[in-house]
């Protein structure tokens, strides 16, 4: 096992930490979707499409982490001896998708459980509140590209 | 859309109204401003009668009530996607009738319901009752006995914290005949019995003071405590026999649901035709009312117009007039109007951009969501859809619209080489030791990542001037010609020019020159057109349109969005893929592999064929409409029987 290989073990780390903030943000919207099945338990399958919106930043971040994983042979059984520099960065190819993920899963959080009060008040405007939710999720479709194409450059 | 403006007989009136509500074409205005205009209201009163409305809702709610009292006690099967039911003139007539037996079966639920309601409530203060009562089942006197002549009883609660056997010791001290029993103990408080001679009554009290006791109150119950307990539980077992035989008669009035909802619906198309009323004007004879209704439809209408000799004028509205909208498109187009809509309806003089939404809808929809299998089973399940419910309008049209983008998925699917991510090629190294490659038609965006962007963001451009050129398409019917080259062709020549200058020397040599001096010219028109027709600092604006660059670049950028939700889509399939094969080359390792395959890509498709609706709703809102469109057109609303269960439509001939 060498540092680089750490390192780079490390980037897929930071990359996963993208959870963090879908888990919180998926929490936010769930708590504004219970208050709303609360007055109106019809309004299930639509709260559950908007609560699960701020889950996608934690797919990206498994996402990465999956793919530096892969790269470095960690998940095939033959991990590979990376350099340094080489494990360097693979850690910051984890950092745009973990970091930007975190942030804008709360963000998106939020929004989500606006556009939940929202269909509560007007049961026919979902796709309304899904596109003010896209809307913050753009961020870390951006990120993931970044993180994506930065570890898709790296020559082992 | 033409206007079109009757009169006609008093007397007919109800006739027409209905007839107009069965071909269903004519939107009526409200005509009440018309009122305010004093030579209008010197002819003229407004029509309608309010009372009727106010009626025909109360009945309806009432109705609404015990359909929704029934529903509780129906058992049978709910579908999963409320359709209304097709039924012919003659079966609803026949169910309906005059409507008297239905009301009284509304009136009957409505009934057994609250008394449903009254028992259920009774039921309840017993059960507190009996449960206050049930701490002193020990205590055996009556509870409306307060003592002897000179002995008195009395009952209370004491907190858990509170010792007895101290308080009784006190008791003693200043008053040693009283008798101090605890009959029993909660988790809260302790309840006890006291007897003392009335004489010495007020030093027992003053000992209790301190130590938290409250006396039990039993308002008027009388007898002891055990012959009480019994009464109650007798009078609530009656409750609940006869809570179960009025449950019995609510499931069996449930087999009238249908009727019932018939019976709504009828009352509802009576409802909107009174309420219809009191848009129109009338003089003692004659009424008046104008509306919309489309060109193509104005035959049938008239004819019957004609049928009653109502006098009539269709006219075309005036330019600027705002005018209801009616979306005219081919029916491949139709399903994309639900995606329009939800923005907003297009201005009457608008140009609808349904039909070039829907081409770009489409094309960023099965990029967004390649895969072969899952465009597939989009299509399928959709298709299916629609053949098994009877969808109307908007759900219609978006379940459609789904349907047809899950074709174009399956194209890219195979221009990607994507089912169910790289499924087979997993399979078949797993449990065959063979490789299974699909081939991409054209290329695999996980090898070429940047050829894949590239595609995106020329799309874009594509799509963004597309957007321009509608936008410069109306200047110019406009006859503003000069508009549309300073703020829409000026800007192509920029962009364009810019993108050759930078990579044009690889399509064809001196390419980077051409842009070179393109995009000078582009630039010079931005700048210079505000400089010669606006004054004073107004000349210098033109500096700050070309600024405007950096949103076309955020514009384009935006729609690398079609790659990434592509790659997420394929690359979590993988990741799926991968982990369901970990478990290796056995009769195990296949359920597991089927089992984790399957969870996983069923999660992977529902994220992605929302998250690809949804972006690609974006791209669409954000930034192709950002470039033209202005929407805030009202829908055209046309009288119709708009009811809510059933759809009426004539025999069959």
């Amino acid at each position: 096992m060498t540092l680089g290989l750490s390192l780079a073990v490390g980037g897929a780390a930071i990359a996963a930490l993208a959870g963090i903030g879908s888990a919180i943000g998926v929490g936010i919207a769930g708590e504004a979707a219970a208050g709303v099945m609360a007055e109106d338990p019809k309004k299930f399958g639509q709260t559950i499409v908007l609560q699960a919106l701020p889950g996608t930043q934690g797919i990206y971040g498994l996402l990465i982490s999956f793919l530096i994983l892969v790269k470095i042979g960690v998940m095939g059984g033959n991990p590979l001896d990376l350099t340094f520099s080489q494990g360097l960065y693979f850690l910051f190819a984890g950092m745009p998708v973990g970091l930007v993920g975190i942030w804008s899963a709360v963000a998106q959080g939020k929004t989500c459980a606006a556009g939940i009060m929202l269909i509560s008040k007007r049961s026919t405007e979902l796709s309304k509140g899904m596109v003010y939710g896209a809307m913050v999720e753009t961020y870390a479709i951006l990120s993931l590209l970044i993180s994506f194409l930065m570890w898709n450059f790296i020559k082992l | 859309m033409n206007k079109i403006s009757v009169i006609g007989l008093e007397e007919d009136k109800d006739n027409i109204m209905t007839r107009l509500m069965d071909i269903g074409v004519v939107e009526i205005n409200d005509l009440t401003d018309k009122l305010t205009d004093s030579e209008w209201s010197a002819v003229v009163t407004r029509d309608g009668d309010e009372d009727e409305v106010s009626r025909l809702d109360a009945q309806m709610s009432d109705v609404m009530m015990a359909l929704e009292t029934l529903d509780k006690y129906d058992l049978s099967k709910h579908p999963l996607f409320k359709t209304r039911e097709v039924i012919t003139t003659d079966v609803y007539k026949a169910a309906v009738s005059d409507g008297s037996r239905l009301r009284e079966e509304v009136d009957q639920v409505l009934s057994l319901n609250e008394q449903l309601g009254q028992l259920k409530s009774e039921e309840n203060s017993l059960s507190s009752t009996r449960a206050s009562l049930l701490p002193w089942t020990s205590y055996d006197l009556p509870l409306e006995h307060d003592g002897t002549h000179s002995a008195r009883v009395f009952l209370g609660m004491l907190p858990n914290a509170a010792d007895a056997e101290v308080i009784r010791s006190s008791i003693a001290e200043a008053s040693p005949d009283t008798e101090l029993e605890v009959l029993g103990q909660n988790e809260d408080q302790q309840f006890i019995c006291i007897i003392c001679m009335r004489a010495e009554e007020d030093k027992v009290y003053d000992v209790l003071k301190g130590t938290g006791f409250s006396p039990a109150v039993f308002k008027s119950m009388k007898g002891t405590v055990q012959e009480n307990l019994t009464i109650i539980n007798s009078r609530i077992e009656e409750i609940e026999s006869g809570r179960s035989q009025l449950e019995k008669q609510l499931s069996e009035a449930t087999s009238n649901i249908g009727a019932l909802k018939y019976y709504y619906d009828s009352l509802l198309i009576r409802r909107d035709k009174a309420e219809v009323s009191s848009s129109l004007l009338r003089t003692k004879k004659a009424f008046y009312f104008d509306g919309w209704l489309p060109r193509d439809l104005q035959a049938e209408v008239t004819k019957t117009l004609d049928e009653f000799g109502c006098w009539y004028e269709c006219t075309e509205p005036e330019r600027g007039e705002p005018t209801p909208v009616l979306l005219h498109n081919s029916s491949l187009v139709v399903p994309f109007e639900s995606i329009t809509s939800m923005y907003s309806l297009p201005q009457a003089y608008e140009v609808d951009p349904t039909p070039i939404l829907a081409a770009f809808y489409w094309l960023f929809y099965g990029m967004m969501f390649a895969d072969i299998a899952y465009g597939a089973i989009l299509s399928i399940v959709c298709f299916l859809w629609l053949h098994k419910y009877k969808l109307e309008g908007m759900a219609y049209r978006l379940i459609k619209c789904l349907a047809l983008c899950g074709i174009s998925s399956v194209i890219w699917g195979f221009l990607y080489g994507s089912c169910f991510g790289n499924l087979i090629p997993t399979m078949g190294e797993t449990f065959f030791n063979q490789s299974w490659a699909i081939n991409a038609l054209w290329f695999d965006p996980l090898q070429d990542p940047m050829k894949a962007l590239l595609l995106s963001c020329i799309l874009g451009i594509v799509h963004l001037f597309v957007g321009m050129g509608i936008a410069a398409y109306t200047e110019i019917r406009n006859g503003h010609i000069m508009d549309a080259v300073t703020q829409q062709f000026d800007w192509y020549l920029l962009i364009i020019g810019l993108i050759l200058w930078i990579g044009g020397d690889a399509v064809l040599p001196g390419g980077a020159g051409a842009g070179k001096i393109m995009s000078i010219i582009g630039a010079a028109i931005i700048v210079g057109a505000p400089a010669v027709k606006n004054k004073g600092i107004g000349h210098l604006s033109g500096i700050y349109d070309l600024y405007g660059i950096t949103s076309y670049l955020g514009d384009v950028l935006s729609y690398s969005r079609i790659l990434a939700l592509g790659l997420a889509g394929s690359v979590i399939a993988q990741v799926f893929n991968k982990l369901a094969s970990l478990f290796g080359r056995s009769i195990l390792g296949l359920i597991l592999f089927i089992l984790v395959a399957l969870i996983g890509h069923v999660l992977n498709f529902a994220i992605n064929a929302l998250g690809a609706y949804v972006h690609d709703c974006r791209l669409q809102y954000v930034e192709f409409f950002g470039k033209f469109y202005e929407g805030g057109g009202d829908a055209f609303n046309p009288f119709e029987k708009k009811t809510k269960y059933v759809k009426i439509v004539k025999e069959e001939q």
